[in-house]
């Protein structure tokens, strides 16, 4: 890894004392090398410049916990992978919500996969089951929690030793045939 | 990409006068605040022990700095001890909040500077540029 050069040190030094105009050496400098990079992961030319820019308003609002002694380039290239990551996180894609799928749910709604599950909750106590029922329906631990009127960490407990009976409960059964 | 530049730095620039902006009219704000809460509670302060002659505080102020060493410990019993703790307690942490605010802007006093010096050679060049145009 390369030592930073002087300057750019100076210039980091100089920028953390409030001379903002400095920050454009770093801009100058390095703005092409982060551009290749983040449209080498993209081909998006308004998203690319987007993310360069975003890249460098992370780097100028973090430049104070930067240390001086370590280059600046490899941080900046850390910074726009985040972004990056950030932005694939903000753009992947969601299945659309589909009227057709709720409704053959609604017209086929016991498979033998739930017939399965429904015998196996049986060797499950009653808030358990009802627990393990939230969870399949989604709702958050916390919610579940406040449902049942327990608090947060009974609750997680009360779901995990479900769950460590009912995989038990099936590794007997798949052991016996 | 010089364009990308001039937009990077467009964008740091913005975000740094809005910052600087509002650490300004926060810092001051507060200042201010606790600045005169501070001086309002002194006051009523005041007029609880000239209220009260006969603690004779005050007098012993004027009467010369003789006087005042023998009597400081006196002086400084009774206040301890007649002033109303909470308003004892409210000038303590107005004085506070006021040392700490000068402490901090002191601190970032030059930092605060080049901030501002530098923002308005900006502002300044651009106002010029658009006036050009």
């Amino acid at each position: 890894m390369d030592k930073p050069s002087i300057s750019d040190r100076d210039m980091l030094i100089r920028v953390k004392n409030g001379e903002i105009d400095c920050f454009a050496h770093f801009v100058k400098k390095f703005t092409p090398r982060i551009y290749t990079y983040i449209s080498s992961q993209l081909f998006d030319k308004t998203h690319t410049d987007d993310l360069v820019q975003n890249s460098f308003i992370a780097f100028y609002k973090a430049i104070n916990r930067l240390d001086n002694d370590r280059p600046v380039l490899p941080y900046l290239y850390e910074i726009a992978k985040n972004e990056l990551k950030m932005f694939y996180r903000k753009h992947k894609e969601m299945l659309s919500f589909d009227e057709k799928i709720i409704n053959e749910q609604c017209i086929h709604p016991q498979t033998e996969e739930t017939q399965d599950i429904e015998s196996f909750l049986t060797h499950v106590g009653p808030l358990q089951k009802k627990a393990l029922v939230m969870v399949s329906e989604g709702y958050s631990y916390k919610e579940i929690a406040d449902k049942l009127g327990k608090k947060l960490n009974t609750t997680r407990t009360l779901i995990r030793r479900a769950r460590q009976l009912l995989i038990s409960k099936k590794n007997n059964e798949n052991t016996g045939t | 990409m010089k364009t990308l530049e001039h937009k990077i730095l467009k964008k740091v620039y913005v975000m740094e006068t809005r910052n600087t902006l509002f650490s300004i009219a926060s810092k001051l704000a507060i200042f201010l605040a606790a600045g005169f809460v501070t001086f309002l509670f002194i006051q009523i302060m005041i007029e609880i022990f000239t209220d009260e002659a006969s603690l004779n505080i005050f007098p012993v102020f004027f009467e010369g700095s003789e006087v005042m060493r023998t009597h400081l410990t006196d002086i400084l019993y009774i206040l301890f001890s007649e002033t109303p703790p909470e308003i004892f307690m409210i000038i303590g942490v107005g004085l506070c909040i006021l040392l700490i605010t000068i402490y901090v802007t002191v601190r970032n006093i030059k930092k605060m500077k080049n901030v501002i010096h530098d923002l308005i050679q900006y502002w300044e060049k651009t106002v010029l540029k658009k006036n050009q145009k």
